[in-house]
Order: C-alpha cells, then sequence, then structure tokens
C-alpha cells in the first residue's frame, strides 16, 4: 500500500479516465449534446503534458471521442508537467492553447462548460441525487471515470503495476446487473479500458445496482461482505478479480474517494 | 475407466438457516466470515451453492446448520489429518485437561512433544511452539535475519506464508511498503533465475522461504523438477542464506519426517501447523542445532504459547500418524480419489485435470481457461454433498474410507452431468 499519489499517474487518470468520460456524458446527457450542439465543427483538442501522456479528444457530429497517444489537433494544450495538467482538470487553472487560437471559443463555449457539467455528475450535490434519474447517471458515470481509471493506474502506478504484473491475460467484465457491462483487458500485464461487453470473459466482477457499485466506489461498503451477502458478485479466474480489486483500491486514493 | 452414473440424482442442498446465521453475523463480525473460510477468499462460485456455518463434524464429515452432510476434502483447510474428533486423539487431551491447560509455567508434555518432533522430523535439532503457521514463518525469517546480521528475504512466486505484513506484497491495504521493502522473488524452479538474484544481493539475503513445492491458488500445482532442491540448497549454502521451508501446508501429509526430507534436502528451518496436532491448537518451529541460540536470543512469546491440551494432542497425532503410516495411506487415498474424478469427467467428454501431490491434490476443469465450468461444476459437487473448493488445494485424513472415494466419484459424475446439460456449445 503507497500513501502517496503519483503526478505523473494522476495525469494519466485525469486525461484517459476523468476527461476520457466526455463521450460517456454526451451519449448519456442530453443537455451535454445540447452544448456540443453550440458548436457543431468538427474539431480536436491535444493534451500534451511533458513528462506524462498526450492524447486528443475529437468532436465531430455530436460526438466525443478519446484518441490516445496523439499530440496532433485543432487546438493543442501543452503543458509544462503532469502537475500543471492536473490543476486544470481539478479546476484550480485554465489551459492556454498554443495553436488553434481561432477556436479558442470552442474551448470557453463548449468545453469548458462539458467538463463543468462532467464535475457536476462526478461530484454531485446532495440536491443534485435526490433525482433518482441524475443519481443514476451520476453512478454510472463515476463507474465509468473508476474503470477507465484502473487501466490507467494499471499501467502508471507503480502499486497498480504491481498488480496488473499478477493479472494473467484475458478480460475482466465488469459488471452491472442488466444496466451495464464493461472490460478491463489485460495483455502482457497492461491494461486496457473498453467500455462494452466483453465477447469471452475470463473474470468478471458483477454488481447487484448501481447503488451497490456507488457505494462500493465511494468507499461506503465493503466488497467482501458484498460479496457475501450477494450484492457483489465475482465468477472465472478469481485472482484477476482480486487483482484488479487491489487497483480499484488504489484508483479511490486517485479519485479522492 | 469407466464410473458408474448415478441411480438416483441428489437433491441439491438448501441453506436457509446458514443465511440467517450470516445476516446475524454481517450485523457484528467484518464481513461476516472473514479470511479464508469466508464466502468472498474461499471462492464460494456462487455463493448460493455453499454451506456457511458448520454444526458439527466426525471422520470425514462435517454438518452445516442446515443439517447437510459433506465429505470434506478440505479437512478445515488442513488441521484435520485423522479424522474429526478422532477418538485417540480426543482421549489424550482430554486426559491432559483433566490436569491441566494453561498455567504459569508450563508442563512437561511441552518437552516430550519436542523430543517427539526431534526424533521425527529430520531436519530437527529442537522445536518451538506457537499456535499459527504464521507465528513460525515469522520466527523463521526473524531468526534468518538475527543469525545473518541481514535484511532481504527471498520468496517464490506464488508464494503464501501467512497474513503479517512481511508476508504481504505491495499493493496490498494496510501493508507499508517499508514491510515489503525487503522482499526479493524469485520464479519457482528456475535455478538460474534464483542464482542470478542472490549473486545480484551478494551478502544481502537472509533467508529464503519456501513452501516444499507451488500449491498456489487457481493454478495447477508444481511439484519441483528433479535436482532443484539440491540446487536450492547449494545456492544457499554458497550465499550464506537460512533455508527455510514452510512445511505449514503440507507437512505430515507427504512425508513425516518433514516434506524436505521428502524430497531430499535439509532444511535449516522448518515450520509446522496444520496437521500437528488434528486440529488441536499449536504450531512448531524446528531447526538446525546451529540456529538453537539465535531463536533463543529472541523477543519472541504469547499468552497461549505454552498450553498443555495441544501439545497431547500433538503427541496422539504424531504417534498415530506414524502407525497408519499416513503419507502412504494419503498417496494411495489421493491417487484412488483423483483417478476417479477424471475418469468420471472423461465420461461426460469434459477434461479434469489433477496437480500436486495426491495428498493434497489441486483440481482444475480445462475444458476452458476461465475456471467458471470449473467453478460451476464444483458448486454442484458441494450442493450435493462433497465439500470441494475451485482455488485451493484439497486435504485428506486417515478417516476417508473406499466407500467415501465412491460416495465423491458418484456426486462427482451426477455434477459433471449437470455441468454438461448446461453447456451444450462444450459439443
Amino acid at each position: 500500500m503507497l500513501t502517496e499519489t503519483d503526478p505523473r499517474a494522476a495525469a494519466y487518470v485525469n486525461l484517459y479516465a476523468v476527461l476520457g468520460t466526455l463521450p460517456e456524458l454526451v451519449r448519456r446527457v442530453p443537455e451535454a449534446r445540447a452544448l456540443l450542439a453550440l458548436d457543431p465543427r468538427p474539431v480536436t483538442a491535444a493534451f500534451v503534458v511533458r513528462g506524462g501522456p498526450r492524447g486528443v479528444l475529437a468532436f465531430r457530429d455530436g460526438q466525443v471521442r478519446v484518441v490516445p497517444d496523439r499530440a496532433v489537433a485543432t487546438v493543442v494544450l501543452p503543458f509544462p508537467g503532469p502537475t500543471a495538467f492536473n490543476r486544470v482538470v481539478d479546476g484550480t487553472a485554465q489551459p492556454v492553447p498554443v495553436t488553434g487560437l481561432h477556436r479558442a471559443s470552442f474551448l470557453l463555449r463548449v468545453f469548458a462548460p462539458l467538463t463543468a457539467l462532467l464535475a457536476r455528475y462526478l461530484r454531485p450535490s446532495a440536491e443534485d441525487l435526490a433525482d433518482p434519474e441524475f443519481r443514476a447517471t451520476s453512478t454510472a458515470l463515476s463507474l465509468h471515470v473508476a474503470a477507465a481509471a484502473a487501466a490507467q493506474v494499471g499501467n502508471e502506478d507503480r502499486a497498480g503495476r504491481f498488480s496488473a504484473a499478477h493479472v494473467v491475460d484475458g478480460d475482466v467484465a465488469l459488471e452491472v446487473d442488466g444496466v451495464l457491462a464493461w472490460t478491463l483487458r489485460a495483455r502482457d500485464h497492461r491494461l486496457t479500458f473498453v467500455a462494452e461487453p466483453s465477447p469471452r470473459p475470463r473474470a468478471a466482477l458483477t454488481f447487484a445496482d448501481l447503488d451497490v457499485a456507488g457505494a462500493l466506489l465511494a468507499g461506503r461498503v465493503s466488497a467482501l461482505a458484498c460479496i457475501g451477502d450477494g450484492r457483489m458478485a465475482m465468477r472465472g479466474t478469481i485472482s484477476m478479480v482480486d487483482n484488479v480489486n487491489r487497483i480499484l483500491d488504489r484508483v479511490g486514493q486517485y479519485l479522492g474517494e | 475407466m469407466t464410473t458408474t452414473a448415478p441411480r438416483t440424482p441428489t437433491t441439491p442442498y438448501t441453506y436457509a438457516r446458514s443465511r440467517e446465521a450470516f445476516e446475524r453475523a454481517l450485523r457484528v463480525v467484518p464481513s461476516g466470515i472473514y479470511g479464508h473460510q469466508g464466502p468472498a477468499e474461499g471462492c464460494y462460485v456462487p455463493t448460493s451453492a455453499y454451506p456457511l456455518f458448520s454444526q458439527r463434524a466426525e471422520g470425514t464429515r462435517f454438518w452445516d446448520v442446515d443439517g447437510n452432510e459433506y465429505i470434506d476434502y478440505m479437512c478445515g483447510y488442513g488441521p484435520n489429518v485423522l479424522g474429526y474428533g478422532d477418538p485417540d486423539v480426543r482421549a489424550a487431551a482430554d486426559a491432559q485437561a483433566r490436569l491441566e491447560d494453561v498455567v504459569t509455567i508450563p508442563s512437561t508434555v511441552m518437552v516430550d512433544f519436542a523430543e517427539l518432533l526431534v526424533d521425527t522430523v529430520a531436519s530437527a535439532d529442537w522445536a518451538f511452539f506457537a499456535k499459527n503457521g504464521g507465528d513460525t514463518t515469522t520466527l523463521a525469517v526473524m531468526t534468518a535475519r538475527a543469525a545473518t546480521r541481514r535484511k532481504k528475504i527471498v520468496f517464490f512466486e506464488g508464494f503464501y506464508h501467512g497474513v503479517a505484513p512481511w508476508t504481504q506484497k505491495l499493493d496490498h491495504p494496510g501493508v507499508l511498503e517499508e514491510d515489503v521493502a525487503h522482499a526479493l522473488y524469485a520464479p519457482w524452479d528456475d535455478l538460474a533465475a534464483l542464482e542470478r538474484l542472490l549473486s545480484e544481493h551478494r551478502g544481502e539475503v537472509a533467508g529464503l522461504i519456501a513452501q516444499p513445492y507451488m500449491h498456489g491458488n487457481f493454478v495447477d500445482n508444481r511439484l519441483p523438477s528433479p535436482g532443484f532442491w539440491a540446487g536450492v540448497r547449494r545456492l544457499c549454502d554458497e550465499h550464506g542464506v537460512v533455508l527455510i521451508v514452510d512445511d505449514v501446508r503440507a507437512g505430515f501429509r507427504l512425508d513425516l519426517a518433514g516434506s524436505d526430507h521428502h524430497f531430499g534436502f535439509r532444511a535449516d528451518l522448518i515450520c509446522f501447523c496444520k496437521a500437528l496436532a488434528n486440529g488441536y491448537n499449536v504450531s512448531a518451529l524446528c531447526g538446525r542445532d546451529s540456529l538453537k541460540d539465535v531463536v533463543s536470543s529472541l523477543t519472541y512469546t504469547g499468552s497461549y504459547w505454552m498450553s498443555a491440551v495441544p501439545f497431547a494432542a500433538g503427541i496422539a497425532t504424531l504417534t498415530k500418524l506414524r502407525a497408519l503410516d499416513a503419507p502412504a495411506l494419503f498417496d494411495r487415498l489421493g491417487t484412488e480419489l483423483t483417478t476417479g474424478l477424471v475418469a468420471a469427467a472423461a465420461d461426460h467428454g469434459m477434461t479434469l485435470v489433477t496437480s500436486g501431490a495426491p495428498a493434497l491434490f489441486y483440481l482444475r476443469i480445462a475444458d476452458d481457461d476461465s475456471l467458471m465450468l470449473h467453478q460451476e461444476w464444483v458448486a454442484e459437487c458441494v450442493r450435493r454433498g462433497v465439500f470441494l473448493t475451485s482455488h485451493h488445494n484439497h486435504f485428506l485424513n486417515a478417516a476417508l474410507t473406499g466407500a467415501d472415494i465412491a460416495r465423491t466419484v458418484e456426486v462427482a459424475h451426477e455434477a459433471f452431468g449437470v455441468v454438461r446439460a448446461r453447456h451444450p456449445e462444450l459439443g
């Protein structure tokens, strides 16, 4: 158990898990689609972090797509290091584009409100959570962030890599009964998050409902107790689930849960 | 070999009282049942197929709180080596209990037990008693460090040596990086890799701790290649490393003289627990004479470590294991059982792989790589009165009979049929 987080790994989490959940936000929330409609012209934004990740968010036809390991885009946002990038994602600093200034308005009119909307779902107020539909979407998006972050932590964090080193090749299905099914794919101890059901999982971690998943991610319930009473289930190569659970524990440190 | 299909299908068990008790437990016990005997770490997949609380046990069987009867191939995860409630062990323990148990100063029965261990275990010149296996592995590592004034400990990947922080890993909750800072990891059964590791850390390694063969969970268990242990012994000698055998799991099931003796080498320190006293609570670290004074110098003790009743039970257990030639018995019973199980699988067009020593057999259905089919089959066996696990090696006890094995194979056959019928995609 490491007691501190690594800014570089945090930058990967912020780019690919937090901002990487924008496509899911757009799929699930009409308000997000309305924001994209304000400026429907295709645009790409590259986040280039010195000593950290680089990737592109591509906005086109009312959808968002994440292109990893790419730095060429309409708007390029460079960061001198992971900490500077993390401050921007935390909302304590503003990004400064070096190219694509003609599309800077997209950042102000669309991208900033979109990330603010995402933040509202990821750190919901008690008032928002009183709405069952909002709560369900909020939990689903939080799960998406956590699952995507698991791949980043498994690849980039020291403790995460230790856990991933014990994960055999194959798919771990992450499921909420009747609601969603995603995949954490392991290949040579590198993890990839796929927001689709696995065609052939080698292991599975299943939550009875979104509330259980949300409570577990928030640290309000014990995974072991939930497995005992049936709110969670596991099957298949349980060593994969064990190590994914360890990574998810570490994800909690990065996401501040 | 073709097995006999069951004449009458077994009615699968239900567990209403177990569930009620678990609900109560969840309110007052962390996770209801923590650790390896609970539904999470015990890999009860699905949890609904397994009993959660036992009511009584006798011989090779236990009965759960719903009255369901099981032939038990986990043996309390090892301690049941002669049969639950073995009359000879119980008589010895009861006789000692009538005299004394936990007293201000120890009983000489401790000395009797130590003498018996020294006479029985090839690498034992002395015995130090505690309660759990982890007490002895921790003592062994402390001894190695005190003897060598070095810090690092070599583990073989897939190891399990208890739950003390030094036995855990960097990514385990509650374990600090500093707790595992001096752990070095080597692949099992790879002498060249071990030699490289010891050379890279020349003069730094205090001890090497290992189970006598690799009985890791979720994977086929692996016996050592010929010459492996002799090579490990040689490398430890060359590098001044204390060789510790963790015989907590396999001890007295492979060889009463110790599993190091079984594999043809001599450990410097050897840890025993599970099968030592047929369920009475005692563990022992044994070792070479040259390390006796080192152990004496350590601050290491516990409130119940000199209780006399488990010593008396241990003496009776070892005496009876010797009379039965238990390792040979376990080898025969395990071979008969696993042969029958493999044949039952084949009758249904499935492939069951057995690995490890027959006395501690590990099972895996090889028709998929996810263990899901295997978990289904194990669950169907449990629901029909044969308690197996899907993730861990099993244990035999001397009360197991040929009739028990025949019944086990019959249930296994039925369970294979149930799984097979559920999966037409298997062809």
